[in-house]
């Protein structure tokens, strides 16, 4: 019974762990690749730089070129519900060398990327490609994805051309931001993993100890338990094929010959 | 032997998580693949170091304060 209460003890311990390590490996790569929105257009080459081709372009981020947040540090924030308006726009210069056709734009998009993946892809599209022009993408928010994740994203604003090749793209970062600054389902189930994770280090010494002890009582116990199953197994026998009956003879003599001497008496 | 297992299992775990919650408090960016998957890596190798060392040290420790339940585990000879 011990051994049993040591066990249900010690195996969750270790079965939790690797439920919890299982648990962080599907969290971050199975969910991540089904919120991957695939693009909705054609596939896309991403080109880096802020210009491609003689296209001359850029977007602002309510107001603001992108291009002034480049990098982490510098990322733009959006609080959480809220959204923002970014304008593109584009032109192609004239006399540009060796540039070939001129691009004919009618798509403007922006992508979330997480590890790789894009998060959300959002287009905004024209009937028909202009070589100049701008378009707007207003009320952009990360949608349904706030109430999951926060912290630093890279995201990449592209001019696609009628075609489908990506003429111009930019990357950039914000910083999206949860209610209350941490209520995101990410951060919440990584910090409950750390607390659980504290809390098996602290009390390794006594996972030890059980372990210990459980090992020790089942290399142990082998011959315990063979004596013990051979003895509760004897007195039942010994019940039911009759074995008693040697021993009640005797008292049923003994019983039988006080009344002859009482009787005599 | 079993505590420092224990250490660098809960080290690994704690690693990723760290690396994690790094990038989810802006401290770290996780958004190119191969970077990511490095740093997460170095993450899981660094706790598990460290919380190994931890959990030998803390196993040593509880046997040493609580030898009574280490004697039990004695199989009899």
């Amino acid at each position: 019974m011990r051994q049993r209460a040591l066990r249900s003890i010690a195996r969750p311990a270790r079965s939790l762990g690797a439920l919890i390590a299982l648990a962080v490996a599907v969290l971050f790569l199975v969910p991540v690749g089904a919120l991957a929105v695939p693009a909705s257009g054609p596939s896309i080459s991403i080109v880096r730089g802020a210009s491609s081709g003689g296209l001359v372009a850029n977007v602002s981020w309510g107001g603001t070129n992108i291009t002034t947040a480049a990098s982490a540090s510098a990322a733009f924030r959006i609080s959480f519900g809220n959204s923002v308006n970014l304008y593109y726009t584009w032109r192609q210069p004239s006399g540009v060398a060796g540039s070939g056709a001129p691009w004919s734009i009618n798509d403007a998009r922006l992508q979330i990327f997480y590890f790789g993946f894009a998060l959300g892809t959002r287009d905004v599209t024209t009937a028909t490609g202009n070589t100049s022009g701008n378009i707007s993408m207003s009320n952009w928010n990360t949608g349904p994805l706030e109430y999951v994740i926060e912290g630093t994203y890279q995201l990449t604003a592209s001019l696609l051309a009628t075609n489908g090749t990506t003429a111009w793209s930019q990357t950039f970062w914000v910083d999206v931001a949860a209610a209350f600054y941490i209520l995101a389902a990410l951060p919440i189930v990584l910090i409950l993993i750390a607390v659980y994770e504290f809390y098996s280090i602290a009390t390794v010494g006594k996972q030890q100890a059980l372990k210990r002890k459980k090992y020790g009582k089942s290399t142990g116990s082998e011959p315990a338990t063979a004596t013990s199953t051979s003895t509760p197994a004897s007195p039942a026998s010994a019940s039911e094929t009759g074995s008693s009956p040697p021993a009640s003879p005797p008292t049923a003599e003994q019983s039988g010959s006080t009344p002859p001497s009482g009787g005599s008496a | 032997m079993s505590a420092t297992s224990s250490g660098v299992g809960c080290g690994i775990v704690l690693g990723v998580v760290f690396v994690l919650l790094a990038q989810q408090f802006g401290y770290l960016d996780l958004n190119p693949i191969v970077p990511a998957i490095v740093d997460i890596v170095i993450g899981a190798v660094i706790g598990g170091i460290i919380f190994g060392v931890i959990g030998w040290a803390l196993g040593r420790r509880y046997e040493k304060n609580h030898p009574e339940q280490f004697s039990e585990a004695a199989p009899p000879s």
